[in-house]
């Protein structure tokens, strides 16, 4: 996909395949994909369980576990990631590149303090060692400020069981802030939480890259997240990019079948009807994936050459997919 | 840790070596006495019934019990009848012995055990983890008294380096220690693994590996203190069942200590040394087990939270 705005590239995906040794038959989870994060955007990745979208995030700071292997690379700063020393990547790790996971509970260690947690983080920081007047508890007390957290001095003590959900979340961005990264990943950082403490969440990221300018990588199955809190969009699907684009030209007049058919998923409230439209079927395993365009199984619009041949990259603009029988523009997505 | 929690915890503890010791008291008065052991077979019945009165044998079960229950709380165990001295000191003249042996023994399962499960967890799935595995499921799965005689066959009868029982020097101890470090400390090496792969596996390494810490400061901070707990528990309990245990490895190298003689006084129907073993047995056991809680408060802050809020 080609940049089309000059916003300078922070990292570039280039036909990254991921899988796992021992499972799927050894298929593939993530099957050639390429992908562009701009400094200062925040990109979303949509798609439904098992599309590749955590799988493509994992690898980008090779955290795959010892079963994961990757092809491809993942360009930051002009370096791929997947070849860098295990030095070079732990450097990278919270400092350039930081993650925040989805159950943010059991993602802190349930038998250290929250302060203890974050400030293990600090003290990573070259920066903050080298300066011997630094304070890493009021530097700790002043990150839990900015994400929010109300009276930070008495949460310092606390431990994760002490804490919500919503809050537990905050204490995974301000450690994840500690090393100051240009990149937060952030893989469905809000699908354990209530509606009202998401919409918080959301916010907070937001603010983030308002005021850091941190890039921000959004993992989500909620188009809703997506067209609230992202610049740009990736629909994802048995482990490939379908559609990709700014947000909003990818969610108001989708080409892909898919993001049309995620799109009409979708209950509106200004349209009562009976019936919730359903995709037919289910996401086939990577083994089981056709040959061709994977969602061609469960697609309506599914002409000859879909199932055997894989669809070629169509630019429109600053929005690409990847479709033989594309949506006409102006189809409106309700069922 | 509040002193109801304490309270609680002892009264407890007092109600279960209650039971231990009644239960062994009617068991062993079920299962004969010990006039035959100490006058032969040949004795008159008049000296039969002499030696029964003299150590109150020839009360009902019910009035022993009372006696026996009187006594102990008066802080006096009872005489041994084969040494004519207290029981506990018939214990006690032993305790040493077989203190030493566990002291030496537990020190080096700890060390060995956790030691083998930390380096097999580390290595998971590689020839190291299976090498070690292989080794721990064939120590536990043999016996002690496998174990111990098939030493006593190479060292003591084959080869003649090591003496086969007994004691007083340091060649006395190899066997005995060698023969419980072998079999324990593959228990403790198979749980030591367990418990840190079960952490390793957990979302908040990723979070640290995310965070930017290097493989080696994780199972420092974050693995190691948090597989120590399951670890603590363990050991606590293992503790209890080593003392336990100590009657098979004393009796297969003649070791002179509480084993031993627990084994001499059970044959011989020597009530009271058996009933203070026991207890003792049962105490260490509830003791180690206290340890145990109180030192979870320090690892694990949800258990100290939740008592707090007891």
């Amino acid at each position: 996909m080609s940049t089309d705005q000059n916003d300078e590239l922070l990292l570039e995906i280039k036909n990254l395949s991921v899988g796992f040794n021992g499972s799927h038959k050894g298929m593939p989870v993530v099957r050639g994909i390429n992908l562009e994060v701009r400094t200062g955007e925040i990109l979303g990745i949509v798609g439904e369980s098992g599309s590749g979208k955590s799988v493509t995030c994992f690898s980008i700071i090779r955290l795959l576990g010892e079963r994961g292997w990757t092809e491809g690379e993942v360009l930051f700063d002009g370096e791929n990631l997947l070849e860098s020393s295990e030095n070079e990547i732990v450097s990278v790790r919270g400092k350039e590149i930081a993650m925040i996971f989805q159950d943010a509970q059991s993602s802190l260690n349930p038998v250290q303090s929250v302060g203890r947690q974050l400030v293990e983080a600090l003290e990573l920081r070259k920066d903050l060692a080298n300066n011997s007047s630094v304070d890493y508890k009021n530097e700790a007390v002043k990150l839990l400020g900015e994400v929010g957290i109300p009276d930070p001095e008495r949460r310092m003590k606390e431990f994760p069981h002490q804490l919500s959900g919503g809050q537990n979340q905050r204490v995974m961005i301000a450690i994840m802030l500690a090393g100051n990264p240009r990149l937060l990943i952030a893989d469905e950082p809000t699908t354990a939480l209530d509606v009202t403490i998401q919409a918080q969440i959301l916010r907070l990221l937001k603010k983030l890259r308002k005021e850091r300018n941190m890039t921000i990588i959004l993992v989500t199955h909620d188009l809703g997240v997506v067209a609230e809190t992202c610049d740009r969009a990736a629909v994802m699907y048995g482990g490939r990019i379908m559609e990709y684009g700014p947000v909003e030209e990818v969610l108001v007049s989708p080409r892909h079948p898919y993001t049309f058919g995620l799109l009409s998923s979708k209950p509106r409230i200004d349209k009562r009807s009976e019936k919730l439209y359903t995709i037919e079927g289910v996401v086939p395993s990577p083994e089981k994936l056709p040959k061709g365009c994977p969602f061609s199984e469960r697609c309506l619009y599914v002409v000859g050459s879909c199932r055997d041949n894989s669809p070629p990259l169509t630019n429109e603009g600053s929005r690409h997919y990847f479709c033989f029988n594309p949506i006409e523009e102006g189809t409106i997505w309700t069922q | 840790m509040n002193s109801a929690y304490i309270i609680r915890k002892v009264l407890r503890a007092i109600l279960t070596v209650w039971m231990v010791t009644t239960f062994v008291f009617l068991i062993l008065r079920l299962s004969g006495d010990p006039t035959v052991s100490v006058l032969g077979l040949e004795a008159s019945p008049e000296a039969v019934e002499a030696f029964r009165a003299k150590w109150g044998l020839d009360k009902p079960i019910s009035v022993q019990y009372f006696d026996f229950i009187s006594n102990a709380i008066k802080g006096d165990l009872g005489p041994s009848i084969l040494e004519g001295r207290s029981a506990l000191k018939a214990v006690l003249s032993r305790l040493p012995n077989t203190l030493i042996l566990m002291v030496i023994t537990t020190s080096l399962t700890f060390i060995v055990g956790i030691s083998l499960g930390l380096l097999a967890s580390l290595y998971h799935n590689t020839n190291k983890d299976r090498f070690i595995m292989v080794i721990a499921v064939a120590g536990y799965s043999m016996p002690t008294f496998v174990v111990g005689i098939l030493l006593v066959l190479l060292f003591s009868v084959k080869l003649g380096w090591l003496p086969s029982g007994g004691s007083g020097t340091w060649a006395h101890f190899i066997l005995p220690v060698l023969t419980m470090t072998l079999v324990e400390s593959a228990v403790f090496a198979r749980f030591t693994r367990s418990a840190m792969l079960e952490v390793l596996y957990q979302p908040y390494i990723k979070t640290a590996l995310a965070k930017g810490l290097s493989w080696w400061q994780i199972v420092r901070r974050h693995a190691l203190p948090n597989a120590s707990i399951p670890i603590v528990t363990i050991m606590g309990f293992w503790i209890g069942l080593i003392i336990a245990g100590a009657v098979i490895t004393e009796s297969i190298f003649g070791w002179p200590g509480i084993g031993r003689l627990l084994v001499y006084s059970v044959k011989h129907r020597d009530y009271n040394v058996v009933q203070v073993i026991v207890m003792f047995i049962s105490c260490s056991m509830i003791f180690t087990n206290l340890m145990v809680d109180i030192l979870y408060g320090f690892l694990d802050p949800r258990v100290s939270i939740e008592r707090g809020e007891e």
